[in-house]
């Protein structure tokens, strides 16, 4: 079933110089620049784009052994801003959190006094909807993405759905719409971002204020971010600054024409279709990476989507059969999860494939679509165990 | 008063099944300063009209895409955006976009 590692395949999990260039100008055969360290608190980043940043994670800064931990360093997180008016200095003391629309009261919280409020910590893979858009075939416009659009980080914030019950949601609301401190150029739209109501108050939703135990980095949404467990990434707003409850679902740009996937089976289509009927982006779906390939270990890490992750599988005979990878600990359905192939020697080209607790998994054939969203094929990679 | 803030801490305790007490997460004012951008466009008509809101790899690094996925991208720039690029320059634009060194 999985025919060949192609190159683009093998240059994704390639490591060293390869792996620092981005994908694009690998492709491209060009000099491609090393791993930037320009970016304040960030370090050895793949520079996808300068303004507004697009900071890609070079896949082996996810590498470790199952025993490790499974988090990505703040200062290797990916960066993706859509707006280049980001905001580049935040006060603790004047910022304010409005929570407004179709409440009883309007809110206004100052940092401290969210931080009054009881406080959740969750496991959760950050995901860009466009992650690997760069491996797509037919390729697609877009940021051109290798696997590294994606970070997983320990979130400690409130729940949302304790903001919402203190401003009081009003009857008939239907979604809550959030936005941040970064402006659309000229007369662009906002970059706004809704949640159906459900969503909204569901447990796991969370606005962060920590990331893996400190506060999060101006880049990747300082001082508070919306957490949406499960969910890619473009719910997941930076800087947010504004909570609306709507009565009626949002129709602003970045909901109705934006980050739409097709509502066809696994949002695919025939490559070069139109008008056919899509949905907004919501759920992720599993997926398994290699961090490392070579002779001393086969390893890497997997997310189960919006269900943790069962198991995950290799395949050394285009899967014909396949044998379970030894896991390493569970940091709850949300996180990533460490795994690790023991091969036998010989020449193989190995699949890993991860199933989660809904029992969905992945399949070889890779999807299209024009936006380049929910790639979840089956990876491979060539090794040589001695 | 008191209640209140015992019945918090054993909140805040239930979300921490390690033993050890809640680590208070401390929010302290940060400004930064991004880098400048090095990346050019070759071309004036691109740099004129396709620079205001995106440095260059935006565009550099796009795939190799046909002259309507281009024309598609410039409509889409004025439409969903609001850049100001006169339609009379689409032609040029395109020629300038499909001469581009990744392009060809
Ligand atoms: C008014 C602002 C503005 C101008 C001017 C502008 N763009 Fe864009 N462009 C954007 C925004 C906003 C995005 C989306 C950025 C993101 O999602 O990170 C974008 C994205 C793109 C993309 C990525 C694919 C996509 O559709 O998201 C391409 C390619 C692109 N622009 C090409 C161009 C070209 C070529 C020009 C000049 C003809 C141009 N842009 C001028 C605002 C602009």
């Amino acid at each position: 079933m999985i025919k060949r590692v192609d190159r683009r395949t093998a240059l994704a999990i390639g490591a060293g110089a390869l792996a620092s260039t981005p994908l694009w100008a690998q492709l491209a055969k060009t000099v491609g620049p090393a791993l930037t360290d320009a970016f304040p608190d960030k370090r050895g980043m793949i520079l996808q784009r300068t303004r507004a940043p697009l900071l890609e994670t070079p896949i082996d800064a996810f590498d470790g052994a199952l025993s490790d931990s499974p988090f990505t360093p703040n200062d290797r997180f990916f960066v993706r801003w859509h707006y280049d008016d980001i905001p580049l200095s935040v006060d603790v003391a004047a910022f304010r959190l409005q929570v407004g629309g179709a409440v009883k009261r309007t809110l206004s919280l100052s940092l401290a006094d969210i931080q009054a409020l009881p406080h959740v910590e969750i496991a959760a893979v950050n995901q860009c909807s466009g992650n690997s858009r760069g491996l797509f075939g037919p390729r697609v416009p877009g940021a051109q993405w290798g696997n590294g659009a994606m970070g997983n980080a320990l979130w400690t914030g409130v729940r949302l759905r304790d903001l919402l019950d203190r401003a009081g949601v009003a009857p008939g609301a239907a979604q809550v719409r959030f936005s941040g401190l970064d402006n659309p150029p000229g007369a662009a739209p906002d970059f706004a971002k809704a949640l159906n109501l459900d969503r909204a108050m569901a447990e796991d939703t969370i606005v962060a204020y920590g990331m893996n135990g400190v506060q999060l980095p101006l880049l990747n949404g300082f001082p508070l971010r919306l957490i949406v467990p499960g969910w890619f990434s473009t719910y997941w707003v930076k800087a947010l600054d504004t909570i609306d409850v709507l009565r009626a679902p949002d129709t602003g740009y970045w909901m109705e024409k934006a980050y739409r996937i097709p509502a066809a089976p696994r949002a695919s289509v025939v490559p070069g279709s139109k008008d056919f009927p899509t949905v907004p982006i919501g759920r992720m779906i599993p997926r398994a990476f290699f961090t490392r390939a070579d002779a001393k270990a086969v390893r890497g890490v997997a997310l189960g989507g919006d269900a943790g992750v069962a198991k995950v599988d290799w395949s050394i005979d285009a899967g014909k059969s396949w044998h379970a990878a030894q896991l390493g600990p569970d940091h709850g359905t949300y996180s990533f999860r460490r795994w690790a192939a023991t091969l036998p020697a010989g020449e193989h080209v190995v699949a890993v494939r991860t199933t989660n607790a809904k029992g969905e998994t992945q399949w070889p054939d890779p999807v299209w679509n024009p936006g380049g969203y929910m790639r979840n094929s089956i990876e491979t990679a060539k090794v040589t165990v001695a | 008063m008191k209640a209140l803030s015992l019945a918090a801490f054993v909140l805040l305790a239930a979300c921490h099944p390690a033993a050890e007490a809640p680590k208070q997460i401390t929010l302290t004012s940060q400004s930064i300063t991004l880098p400048v951008e090095t990346a050019t466009l070759p071309a004036e008509i691109l740099s004129v009209n396709c620079a205001a809101c995106h440095s260059p790899e935006m565009i550099l690094s796009q795939p190799k895409l046909k002259p309507e996925q281009w024309q598609a991208e410039v409509t889409k720039m004025r439409g969903a955006y609001k850049a100001s690029i006169d339609e009379k320059d689409d032609a040029k634009i395109i020629a300038a976009l499909l001469a581009l060194p990744n392009q060809k």
